[in-house]
């Protein structure tokens, strides 16, 4: 579904992707490990559009996407859970869910719809869905990200990082969360750290260092040689 | 009794024309909250709106009314045209200073826009027609009918403007976009045409605000300089970014300037302000609504 | 200084040196005008350009030297020359001042309360007309006595005040302070966490951008035998920002080649009308957006800026 192809970006002078290739296949969950600065939410970055690609090919379901404005990923069935805490802070959740249905807003049937499946999803969300979304608690706003993202029936979802800064518990429900959208058929690229919690769920593992894809298996395979992967990044 | 009525038509006056400025304040606020820049020209669209209303009622002849309209929709469309023109660069990470590039280059929009006018129109004050004629007696004092009108035009433009921002797709996006461009760009909203939209909308704001005023204090080149000076007051007491902040601002400017007009001395009218700018990016710079969100 | 930049430096000293000798009054008096403009404008670069300030309160200081030395040498009969140093150290004080005040601001915060304080400052001298005459101005003593035929000293006077505020903001721009004050433009969180005393430098070059300006207000004064409110308007504070950044916002030579070029376009445009300002106005504009760098830039390629990590490393070595 999403092809990498001899991918090469950075910020400015300074080059964090380098000749990097990857896939992710449809309805898999392909998880992205690496140490830090290996330029694992670069990549996710640079698929979105937020960092142009200086060398490479991206493209979604055969079609180039390297040179699309980011805005316009959505309407094609792309959705970024980012790294960082993202709800509109000063917006209610149910504003926070309505902007989620952005690029079908004209469709004011399906609007509703769509924000009535994400309070059944998410009950949570429909008993504080008057409240500022900046006033919740870190994994209620995970999960506002995960529905606000789920609103236009994505396709593909780049995850960042999805239990970054929650508890263990907390993390637990997001995990779930995610898991359950993978049994749904949607295809999830993730990078993550926590990588004992996702390897159980994927399909597919890359392993990226200084930019590049170091080593790539299945994700039953990869369990074997796993503690000596890891290791070799503390080394560094 | 006798000294009361001079001192209430004074406070009254400058809550009328208060009302105004905050008209023109909301737009500096939402220019601000949408592009994160202080639009230094944005007393030269509050002097074209009046222009424009002016050529409309004086030189044409039709209601002034329609004037208001037409410089509106004028500022409307000149401001997101000067968007697309000159701001791209804050946008597309080229520019190493953001704050100063847009300081510099709204400012330099400034001296343009006003010599263009000195050329254009000439330097010579001109009358423009008020909305209405005649006085409202209320008693103690009178107020001429015009300057009611024309606050009452304001308060009902600021109302549809928080409307829209509230209600309306549209300014729910514009107010994702203060919040966080990025998330934005998720959703699927195109921030930098919206960017531009927001532009002429605050623009359009200050073009209302010289169109109501322009009966009031005389059309001339330079007139934006200091309405456009008082925006600044406002927003930054009613924290930048704040909409709720503009209004209260407006208010509170207005009255503290008439008090000192009343108490201490008419010629310093525009000091009065500047003194509180001042004491306020010492003392308070986030102003009084604190944090620079787009708050309700 | 890069060598085609001294060149061009020298070869405008050496045509300022020959000028008198054929040059007629009307000229002489257009070009210590310019030199005016460009001291004004080379101190302005100073405090916004190196130091990354960017004040409006700067003719205002100016013309605040001007009156101080106007009143000075009027009603306590000092002569001009001790006046004049005197309105420089007086504008210095209060650009220290304004400078301490505003240490925590950002760009358009800065801006707005330097052009607060400029407003004040213009408003009170030209209302309280019992002290300054108001809007009419005050007629003060010439440097070099009252008839205005000695023009050829006042020309000398200027270009010696250029090369000296030249010399000095040279200087001032290659030592370490100016390494500095130029990292603090750049970055001012990481120039202070490499332990850039950032509170002083940006205070010194406050005081020491807003002495020139005093100086060149009441050298000024001096020539013109007038001072009065219209030099401490917003209009004029955009002629000296249009020429430090037509020119070259943070260059050496820009404010010179700013000075220069919008002094004779002035010239020309004033025969079919007062569209001077209106084309400095696009002209910043047009710089702004397609040559940051302005004519310095354009004229001398001169690089936007070393990058952060040159002057980071520069300033590891120094600090």
């Amino acid at each position: 579904m999403l092809e990498v192809t001899n991918v090469e970006a950075g910020y400015g002078k300074i080059q964090i992707l380098n000749d990097l290739s990857l896939s992710a296949n449809e309805n898999k969950l392909t998880l992205l490990i690496g140490p830090n600065g290996a330029g694992k939410s670069t990549l996710l970055k640079t698929i979105f559009g937020f960092v142009k690609p200086s060398k490479g090919s991206i493209r979604f379901q055969g079609e180039e996407i390297s040179s699309i404005p980011s805005h316009q990923l959505t309407s094609l069935g792309i959705g970024f859970l980012l790294q960082r805490v993202s709800v509109f802070p000063d917006l209610t959740i149910e504003e926070n869910l309505k902007l989620g249905a952005w690029s079908f807003k004209r469709d004011t049937a399906r609007v509703a719809q769509r924000i009535e499946y994400m309070y059944e999803k998410f009950p949570i969300l429909k008993q504080k869905r008057k409240e500022s979304a900046g006033l919740m608690s870190g994994g209620q706003k995970r999960m506002l990200e995960i529905a606000r993202t789920l609103m236009p029936g994505p396709k593909l979802i780049l995850v960042d990082e999805p239990s970054a800064g929650l508890s263990p518990k907390i993390a637990k429900e997001v995990y779930r969360v995610l898991h359950e959208l993978k049994d749904e058929g949607i295809t999830l690229l993730m990078v993550d750290q926590n990588i004992r919690e996702s390897i159980a769920y994927s399909d597919y593992v890359y392993v990226l260092e200084r930019g590049r894809v170091s080593s790539e298996s299945a994700a039953d395979e990869i369990g074997k040689n796993l503690k000596q992967v890891v290791e070799s990044w503390l080394k560094f | 009794m006798e000294g009361l009525a001079p001192m209430l038509a004074q406070l009254v006056n400058g809550l009328i024309i208060g009302s105004i400025y905050g008209l023109m304040a909301l737009g500096l606020t939402i220019i601000f909250g949408v592009l994160k820049i202080v639009n230094f020209s944005h007393g030269e669209f509050y002097m074209l709106g009046a222009y424009a209303s002016y050529f409309i009622s004086q030189t044409l002849g039709f209601h002034p009314v329609l004037g208001i309209i037409v410089a509106i929709s004028a500022t409307f469309l000149i401001g997101m045209l000067i968007e697309k023109a000159l701001l791209p660069p804050l946008f597309e990470n080229k520019v190493e200073r953001k704050e100063e590039y847009a300081l510099l280059v709204t400012f330099g929009l400034s001296i343009f826009l006003v010599n263009v006018a000195l050329a254009v129109f000439g330097p010579f004050q001109k009358s423009a027609p008020a909305l209405t004629k005649g006085n409202i007696d209320l008693g103690v004092i009178s107020l001429s009918s015009g300057k009611v009108l024309a606050a009452a035009i304001a308060i009902l433009v600021l109302l549809i403007t928080l409307f829209v921002i509230q209600k309306t797709w549209l300014g729910t996006a514009l107010r994702a976009i203060s919040q966080d461009r990025d998330a934005s760009a998720i959703m699927g909203i195109n921030a930098k045409r919206l960017g531009s939209i927001a532009f002429g909308l605050g623009a359009c704001m200050a073009g209302a605000a010289g169109a109501l005023l322009g009966p009031v204090f005389l059309v001339y080149p330079i007139m934006g300089t200091v309405p456009a000076i008082k925006s600044f007051v406002i927003i930054v007491l009613g924290s930048m970014g704040s909409i709720k902040g503009a209004i209260y601002g407006a208010l509170m400017v207005g009255i503290v300037e008439s008090l000192g007009v009343i108490f201490l001395s008419p010629a310093y009218r525009d000091v009065y302000s500047f003194l509180i700018l001042i004491l306020v990016l010492l003392l308070k710079p986030k102003g009084l609504f604190g944090g620079a969100q787009w708050n309700n | 200084m890069e060598q085609l930049e001294k060149k061009t430096m020298l070869g405008l000293l050496l045509v300022a040196l020959i000028l008198p000798t054929f040059a007629n009054e009307y000229t002489l008096h257009i070009v210590i005008l310019a030199c005016f403009y460009v001291i004004l404008s080379s101190s302005w670069n100073l405090l916004a350009g190196y130091s990354g300030q960017v004040s409006f309160a700067h003719v205002a200081l100016s013309s605040l030297g001007a009156y101080t030395s106007g009143l000075l040498s009027l009603k306590f009969g000092i002569h001009p020359v001790l006046t004049i140093l005197c309105g420089a150290v007086v504008a210095g004080f209060f650009g220290a001042i304004i400078g301490a005040l505003t240490l925590r601001m950002s760009g358009s915060y800065l801006a707005l309360t330097t052009i607060a304080f400029s407003e004040i400052y213009r408003i009170v001298i030209s209302l309280e007309y019992e002290i300054t005459n108001g809007q009419v101005g005050l007629s003060v003593s010439g440097l070099f006595g009252e008839s205005t035929s000695k023009i050829t000293y006042y020309y000398a006077a200027v270009a010696l005040v250029v090369i000296i505020v030249f010399i000095g903001i040279q200087k001032l721009v290659k030592s370490d302070f100016g390494l500095t004050i130029r990292a603090i433009r750049e970055d001012e969180t990481a120039a202070a966490a490499m332990g850039a005393k950032v509170v002083r430098h940006k205070v010194i070059v406050f005081a020491i951008s807003s002495a020139i300006a005093g100086l060149a207000g009441a050298f000024l004064a001096h020539y013109t035998l007038l001072v009065s409110p219209q030099m401490a308007t917003i209009t004029e504070m955009g002629i000296v920002i249009s020429m430090s950044v037509i020119g070259g916002l943070g260059t050496f030579i820009g404010p010179v080649l700013g000075g220069i070029s919008l002094e004779i376009i002035s010239e020309y445009v004033k025969e079919f009308g007062n569209y001077h300002l209106m084309i400095f106005g696009l002209i910043l504009i047009l710089v702004m957006r397609f040559a940051p760098m302005g004519l310095a830039g354009l004229l001398f390629s001169i690089p936007p800026g070393k990058s952060k990590e040159k002057l980071a490393q520069q300033i590891r070595k120094e600090v």
